[in-house]
């Protein structure tokens, strides 16, 4: 049992793409060797946060701030109360960058569901880092959560739920998120599910004219239609026609623009 | 001891001070402008086909290429390169709107991609050019 308990992490060790080795070509600063030692991804690495750390850091030193900061945010997806410590400026920047990114989509909760057949499940105001959302939602009274896509339309994520009956009272949920980075998080669980209100449907707006104690009664129109009547449509009709055509003349395909492309390159002094 | 040393400095996050040496990175096939004879330079929108928002570090980690169905490619442009003309290229008729994206590929004489570099967050709005910088580093 004791050796069985000594031999499975050297073995696991032995699998991993040596991070030791990148920490060796990073101290030497090798950058690119080491990113390419570290692979494309981190993805199955037995130590993630590790991982993604090393990456952050090679991307920084390697000048690639996008890719340091999307490594930080996988690495804060999977080890959320990680820190830095001392770090240099820049480094720290990227990772507080990184670390709001991460905090915005850990805050994201549903917006209140109008009860009806079909609920609309949303996300709104998602961040623009927000790549992708599942929705896992329980109607109150149900037993299971349904697993809802969110899809963004504008500024929401929205999808769409057929819940059958359900008891009155909040539901519960959690989110599955995936952030432009590439990073993978949840926000609450199965087991520790979030609330989200559900309102009864808003009744029917009061229509402007039915004003207390006013009748409309319906009468039977008379022969034929007043001079005025016809000009009224008339008039109407001129207008709707100028305004189609005004339209039309205005929604052309707009004029397009040109971009002036700079070229720096890495070894310029 | 000195290798334990570092090794403990940079668990503690304190390896980083080796950034400041970016610069004293020496590529001894040369220097990659010398290399380029051509530029590949594409436009691109920042929605995808399948809803996920297209960044730079997706193509810069050649897991989507500008040819790539996927992506909404508004304009592209290949000119030859020399110093100092080449380095810059004015990119016309591109659909006017936010949050466009600049890939630039080097390409060497014989169509080798050399490098590459990309910008993100481009606005163009009509009948008006933006000025951008690429920065293009080795593949």
């Amino acid at each position: 049992m004791f050796a069985l308990a000594v031999w499975v992490p050297a073995l696991l060790a032995a699998a991993e793409p040596s991070l030791d080795q990148v920490e060796r070509l990073y101290e030497k600063a090798r950058y690119e060797e080491a990113l390419q030692r570290l692979g494309a991804t981190c993805r199955g690495a037995a130590d993630l946060g590790k991982c993604e750390r090393m990456r952050a850091f090679i991307e920084t030193a390697l000048g690639h701030e996008d890719e340091a900061r999307a490594a930080f945010e996988r690495m804060l997806a999977s080890e959320p109360e990680v820190g830095l410590g001392a770090v240099a400026p820049k480094v720290q920047a990227l990772f507080l960058a990184a670390t709001q990114n991460v905090q915005q989509a850990r805050g994201l909760a549903l917006a209140p569901i109008e009860a009806s057949e079909g609920w609309v499940v949303q996300l709104v105001a998602a961040p623009a880092g927000l790549a992708g959302a599942v929705a896992h939602v329980r109607p109150a009274g149900h037993a299971q959560f349904q697993r809802v896509e969110l899809l963004r339309e504008g500024d929401a994520f929205t999808g769409r739920l057929a819940v059958g009956e359900v008891e009155a009272g909040p539901a519960r949920y959690f989110l599955e998120l995936r952030l432009v980075s590439g990073a993978e998080l949840y926000v609450g669980s199965s087991k520790a599910p979030r609330e989200v209100e559900v309102r009864p449907p808003a009744p029917p707006t009061p229509s402007p004219f039915a004003l207390p104690g006013l009748k409309v009664e319906e009468t039977q129109p008379r022969e034929g239609m007043p001079a005025w009547a016809v000009w009224s449509i008339a008039g109407g009709a001129a207008l709707v026609v100028a305004g189609i055509v005004t339209f039309v003349a205005l929604s052309g395909e707009p004029e397009p623009g040109a971009i002036r492309v700079n070229i720096r390159f890495e070894d310029d002094p | 001891m000195k290798r334990l040393v570092c090794l403990a400095l940079l668990s503690a996050h304190c390896g980083e001070p080796l950034a400041a040496n970016l610069s004293a990175v020496v590529h001894i096939d040369g220097l990659l402008k010398d290399e380029v004879a051509a530029l590949a330079l594409y436009v691109m929108g920042p929605e995808r086909d399948d809803e996920v928002l297209l960044t730079c570090p997706t193509l810069l980690r050649g897991e989507l290429t500008p040819g790539d169905d996927r992506v909404d490619l508004l304009a592209e442009a290949r000119v030859s390169f020399s110093e100092p003309e080449g380095r810059s290229t004015v990119i016309e008729h591109v659909a006017a709107g936010a949050n466009r994206l600049v890939y630039v590929e080097a390409l060497a004489a014989g169509e080798l991609v050399l490098g590459h570099g990309c910008t993100e967050g481009i606005e163009v709005n009509e009948g008006a050019t933006t000025e951008v910088t690429v920065d293009v580093f080795r593949k």
